[in-house]
C-alpha cells in the first residue's frame, strides 16, 4: 500500500497490514506510537535508555501478537501503554538508585522556551518533577502520568491499569498530594513565587 | 508570603503538570528506530505467495469465445467454471475494489479471513493529538 495512504490508516488496520507482509506497516506504526510511549516510559524510569530497552521490549511483544491482534477488541495505544506499564514495573526496584542519578543530568527542554532563562527554569521543573515522581508507589506514578501528562482518560487509564474508576481517580488524587508533599519547599526553585499566580 | 516549607497547592501541581504535558515528547534517536524495525522485519510472518494462474492458451484480445488465457485465470480466481458461470453482480462489484485496492484486498482475502477491517483512523489512536 502507498506509503501516504498508509499515513491515514487507523493502528488496528496497520497492525494487521504488518501481519501479511506489508513493508512500511511496522515503520507507520513505530513513527506514531514510540514518541509517546518513549516519554511515558521516561517518565515512569527517570532514564531514557531504560525506557528504549522497555518500548523496545513492548514492540516485540507487539510484532509476535501481529498474527493473532482482533481488529476492534481493543486499541493497541492502549494495549501498548498496558504493557509498558507492567515492563516498568519489572524494573523499577534495581532502577530507582540509576534514576536519582540520571535526574542530575540536564534534561531535554522544548523548543518553544522563548530565551536562555526560561529554558533553564523549564528544565529545572521538569527534573524536580521527574524526581517527585519516582518517589512515588509504582500505581500512582503511572496513573498520575497517564492522567496529566498523557493526557488519557480515567476510563481508558482503567483499562490500561486493569483498574476501575474509581480506583483510577483515588490514585490521581493521591498521586497529586504526594507530590505536593515532596515538592514542599521547592516553590522559589520552581518560580512558583507567588502563590495567587498558581 | 507563602511559607516556603508547606506543600505546594494543588493550582501549582496542576501548572506544573500542564507543563509536562505540553511538551513535545522525545524524538526517538534513529538507532532505536532501526533497533526497533529490525525486530519488526524479523518478526513479521512471511508473505504467502499467490498460486500462480494456469494458462490453457489462447491470448487476450484473440477474440476466441473459449475459457483459454484471461477467462481461465479469471474462473480459477473464483472457484473453477462453474462458479464463474453463476457469478453475480456483487462478485463483478468485488473485483473492481481489487483492482481499486489491490493492496487491501490482499489483507482481507488472504488467510485467515477478516470479518472487517478499519482503514480510517477516526482519532481512535490515544496517541494521536485531538483538537481542543
Amino acid at each position: 500500500m502507498p506509503k501516504d495512504t498508509l499515513a491515514e490508516v487507523s493502528d488496528d488496520a496497520l497492525l494487521v497490514l504488518y501481519a501479511r507482509g506489508d513493508p512500511d506497516a511496522a515503520r507507520i506504526l513505530t513513527l506514531r506510537l514510540a514518541p509517546r510511549a518513549l516519554a511515558y516510559a521516561g517518565r515512569l524510569l527517570g532514564d531514557r535508555a531504560e525506557a528504549e530497552d522497555v518500548v523496545q521490549e513492548a514492540l516485540i511483544r507487539l510484532w509476535r501478537l501481529a498474527p493473532d491482534w482482533r481488529p476492534g477488541e481493543a486499541q493497541v495505544a492502549t494495549w501498548l501503554y498496558r504493557v509498558v506499564s507492567n515492563l516498568v514495573i519489572d524494573r523499577q526496584r534495581s532502577l530507582r538508585r540509576r534514576a536519582a542519578q540520571a535526574l542530575d543530568e540536564a534534561p531535554e527542554v522544548a523548543d518553544d522556551a522563548p530565551d536562555v532563562l526560561a529554558r533553564i527554569m523549564q528544565a529545572r521543573r521538569m527534573a524536580a518533577l521527574d524526581q517527585a515522581l519516582q518517589d512515588l508507589p509504582d500505581r500512582q506514578r503511572q496513573a498520575v502520568v497517564l492522567r496529566h501528562i498523557e493526557g488519557l482518560s480515567n476510563p481508558e487509564i482503567a483499562r490500561i491499569l486493569d483498574l476501575g474508576v474509581e480506583a483510577v481517580e483515588s490514585l490521581t488524587a493521591r498521586g497529586k498530594r504526594a507530590l505536593a508533599a515532596a515538592l514542599r519547599g521547592r516553590r522559589d526553585a520552581l518560580g512558583y513565587h507567588d502563590a495567587a499566580e498558581g | 508570603m507563602m511559607n516556603t516549607t508547606e506543600p505546594m497547592t494543588d493550582a501549582e501541581i496542576e501548572r506544573l503538570l500542564a507543563e509536562a504535558e505540553r511538551m513535545e515528547p522525545p524524538v526517538p534517536d534513529p538507532a532505536f528506530l532501526a533497533r526497533v524495525l529490525a525486530d519488526a522485519a524479523a518478526f513479521q510472518p512471511p508473505v504467502a505467495r499467490a498460486r500462480p494462474l494456469a494458462r490453457e492458451g489462447g491470448t487476450i484480445g484473440s477474440g476466441r469465445a473459449s475459457f483459454g488465457g484471461w477467462a481461465q485465470a479469471l474462473a480459477e480466481l473464483f472457484g473453477g467454471r462453474g462458479a464463474l458461470a453463476g457469478m453475480a453482480l456483487a462478485t463483478v462489484a468485488g473485483l473492481y475494489l481489487g483492482l481499486a485496492q489491490p493492496a487491501v484486498l490482499t489483507a482481507l482475502y488472504s488467510e485467515p479471513p477478516l470479518d472487517s477491517l478499519d482503514l480510517l483512523a477516526g482519532g481512535d489512536s490515544l496517541f494521536t493529538e485531538v483538537a481542543q
